[in-house]
């Protein structure tokens, strides 16, 4: 199998996930309505399996009636999923069927697959090819999920299935006001939490462009409203984009749920924060109070280098890493010269309305984002970018803004990558981007210290894994450490190293990391 | 070093996937992108064109297609001095979209606005079959409604400058000292004199 997970480990999330709802129990327990028989409904079900869309339609017609509901759901889903979907195949049985090689074909070498659909069960978005598939899945998917949700006015987190070589596919719902999402997960190093928050972040993509007000008028308005046809191209090819990257390559920023800074020296953070708040001030001088709402600077890979804002108002962190999913799709054209102006929903800041984003790229290779809330400010936020960037070309410490942090694998020469999270300011710091695999690793170590809702299990905890790894030669280890202040997740060359000087070179590297806060972190930004 | 400058506010306008950012784009760098990104909201750039002894500067509002950004136009159009209304000859449905922009822009923008309907893609057209919308058809709805009209190609280049260059030819020349018709407090260089009085921008001051 393609996905075999490449490190061996025994903790108690990895091999079996806690959450997994047994839906046979759940279903027998409710005592008279199921029998063990099988009745016309499912023979017909099962007959139909070859058909997903007969399928869906035979399956809404039993739920329909009472009587007819004594159905085992889970062998269902699963003899349905299997057909529609193998996942238990390797490669000599996809060798047996032109279908099954099309399917396999479908995961597109990804371990995740996105689903978004109606709360009518309208497909939105799906990351499979063919969208007759993905239709009657969502159909079946959809209707355990009310099933759930009707029944005991519980929502579905998530069910597990294990093919018949033992892979694990877990599927990870999230209900949200008029829209359901689903990710398909044949990875066992994210947890359900993690999946859920992804989905979030799908979630919040959408609203981004629709605003929930809008999104309730046309549901409530029609609830099968076609939200499909709604999004336009550039909706959807967003919200592709966005879910190939969930799924191949995660962000950091994301993994850990928060922002990256540029590293700078104070002196150069402090120019620029300078430009801003006096440029600011002379626009309120000037009776254009109220105009801009937010300002960040960023490098062009989207770290921040610093922030202007109200002092009563911060920004969510996920609003921010949508906003930045957006203009890193519009780089190519950011980089022509050309200023963008356009509207976006912040969900959590607020999900009703649209806020307006002008954002530029500036000769010194940073990107200005201004945000405010008038629709009409184009030509007074232009106005202020342009007084900005007249500042930075006329001062030569906006140039070269990135620092070289001194080597520290010469001071720390058993550390083979770290992460660096400050909570009160929810930002990050790396040396490096880690590897997808460096993410796994840290996954799992993440893992190992929250429960299943994503919450730390202790105030601070420290975990240390070892693992062998097939991928590479030789061996890693690693750690976690998390109090209120920071997280901190190592991974180490050595594994011969014992867990005290493990845990030395962690808190060395602790150390140094505060004694160099300041370059490394945005501590306030620049209130007014 | 030529002082005649005069800016033109030019908005693009028409329905998605037609080549506006094309257009845009081999007029200001004389490029071509294949399976360029959808535009978000709108793109604001700017581009000098010298024309005999004076200097154009369009100041550019490239607008996104999709039609969740159509409330936002206005603000576009409103102060326009041009407008480039682009449809793609292949696409019938991309030339009904046209009319209406044309329509909404005599009963919205500014009375002096200068048109220019533009069918796009001409490259597309391999044999007369792959038209889909008749040149005469085009040039009817232009004599009606008072427009310059263009075919173009923003892939190959063709006919693209000429229609920037008509519509600076076609606009009257203007002394650049901030007097503009259009309400924009414009300054010299084509800035906006934020220290100069104005009763519009701030409805909700009480002015004491």
């Amino acid at each position: 199998m393609r996905r075999s997970p490449s490190f061996q480990i025994s903790t108690k999330n990895s091999a079996k996930p806690t959450t997994s709802i047994d839906l046979t129990n759940h279903l027998s327990a409710r005592g008279g309505l199921f029998y063990q028989d099988i009745d016309t409904g499912t023979t017909a079900s099962i007959k139909a399996k070859n058909d997903p869309n007969l399928l869906a339609a035979t399956y809404d017609h039993s739920i329909s009636a009472d009587t007819d509901l004594n159905i085992d759901l889970q062998s269902l889903i699963t003899s349905e999923l299997n057909s529609l979907y193998p996942l238990t195949l390797n490669q000599e049985t996809s060798n047996k069927s032109a279908n099954t090689t099309k399917f396999i074909d479908e995961r597109g070498g990804k371990d995740k697959h996105f689903f978004v659909f109606t709360s009518a069960g309208k497909l939105v978005f799906s990351q499979w090819e063919n969208e007759n598939h993905a239709m009657g899945l969502t159909g079946i998917i959809h209707t355990v999920m009310n099933y759930f949700n009707i029944n005991d006015n519980t929502a579905m987190r998530q069910f597990t299935m294990y093919g018949k070589d033992g892979i694990m596919t877990r599927f990870v719902f999230l209900d949200k006001n008029h829209i359901k999402l689903m990710v398909q997960c044949n990875n066992n190093y994210e947890s359900t939490a993690q999946l859920q928050q992804q989905l979030d972040l799908v979630y919040s993509y959408i609203i981004s462009s629709v605003s929930q007000r809008n999104l309730n008028k046309l549901m409530l308005k029609r609830s099968n409203f076609d939200l499909q046809h709604y999004l336009t191209d550039l909706d959807q090819q967003l919200l592709k984009s966005l879910c190939e990257s969930l799924a191949t390559q995660p962000k950091l920023t994301w993994f850990a749920n928060s922002l990256e800074c540029l590293p700078m020296s104070p002196k150069k953070r402090n120019a620029i924060n300078s430009i801003l708040s006096t440029t600011y001030l002379d626009f309120n001088i000037s009776n254009h109070n109220g105009q801009i709402l937010y300002t960040l600077v960023t490098s062009l890979d989207m770290r921040l280098i610093s922030i202007l804002r109200p002092s009563n108002h911060t920004l969510h962190t996920m609003d921010l890493q949508i906003l930045f999913e957006v203009v890193r799709a519009q780089l190519t054209d950011l980089l022509l010269d050309k200023v963008l102006w356009f509207p976006i929903c912040f969900q959590k800041f607020n999900d009703n309305g649209f806020l307006y984003a002008l954002i530029k790229v500036l000769p010194n290779n940073t990107i200005m984002m201004v945000i405010s809330s008038q629709k009409n400010a184009f030509d007074i936020l232009n106005e202020f970018v342009r007084r900005i960037e007249d500042k930075m070309i006329d001062d030569n410490t906006c140039n070269n803004l990135e620092l070289q942090l001194l080597d520290w694998h010469k001071k720390f020469p058993y550390i083979n990558h770290f992460i660096y999270k400050m909570k009160r300011t929810v930002q990050i710091y790396t040396p490096s981007q880690p590897t997808n695999e460096m993410l796994q690793f840290y996954y799992h170590l993440k893992n190992l210290c929250e429960d299943d809702k994503g919450t730390n299990l202790n105030k601070s905890s420290v975990a240390m894994l070892k693992w062998k790894n097939d991928a590479t030669p030789g061996l890693l280890s690693g750690v976690y450490w998390a109090t209120e202040k920071f997280e901190l997740y190592i991974l180490l060359n050595d594994i011969n190293l014992s867990n005290q000087s493990i845990l030395k070179s962690a808190k060395l590297l602790i150390q140094h990391i505060r004694e160099i806060e300041s370059y490394l972190f945005i501590s306030r930004g620049v209130t007014f | 070093m030529n002082s005649n400058v005069t800016s033109i506010k030019l908005v693009l306008l028409g329905e998605a996937a037609v080549g506006k950012s094309s257009i845009v784009l081999r007029f200001v760098s004389n490029d071509f992108a294949e399976n360029k990104e959808p535009t978000i909201g709108a793109a604001f750039l700017t581009q000098r064109v010298n024309m005999a002894d004076h200097t154009i500067k369009f100041e550019i509002w490239d607008t996104a297609g999709q039609e969740r950004f159509a409330s936002l136009a206005p603000m576009y159009y409103r102060n326009a001095q041009a407008a480039l209304v682009v449809y793609d000859v292949t696409k019938p449905q991309s030339f009904i979209k046209a009319r209406h922009w044309v329509k909404e822009l005599h009963e919205q923008a500014s009375k002096g606005i200068v048109i220019a309907l533009v069918g796009n893609k001409m490259d597309l057209l391999e044999s007369e079959e792959d038209r889909k919308v008749a040149k005469e058809e085009a040039e009817k709805l232009s004599q009606e409604e008072n427009l310059l009209f263009f075919e173009t190609s923003a892939k190959t280049g063709d006919n693209v400058n000429e229609v920037f260059l008509a519509i600076g030819e076609k606009i009257p020349l203007k002394k650049s000292d901030g007097s503009n018709t259009d309400g924009l407090r414009g300054t010299e260089d084509g800035r906006i004199d934020l220290n100069k009085p104005d009763d519009t921008s701030n409805p909700n001051s009480c002015g004491c």
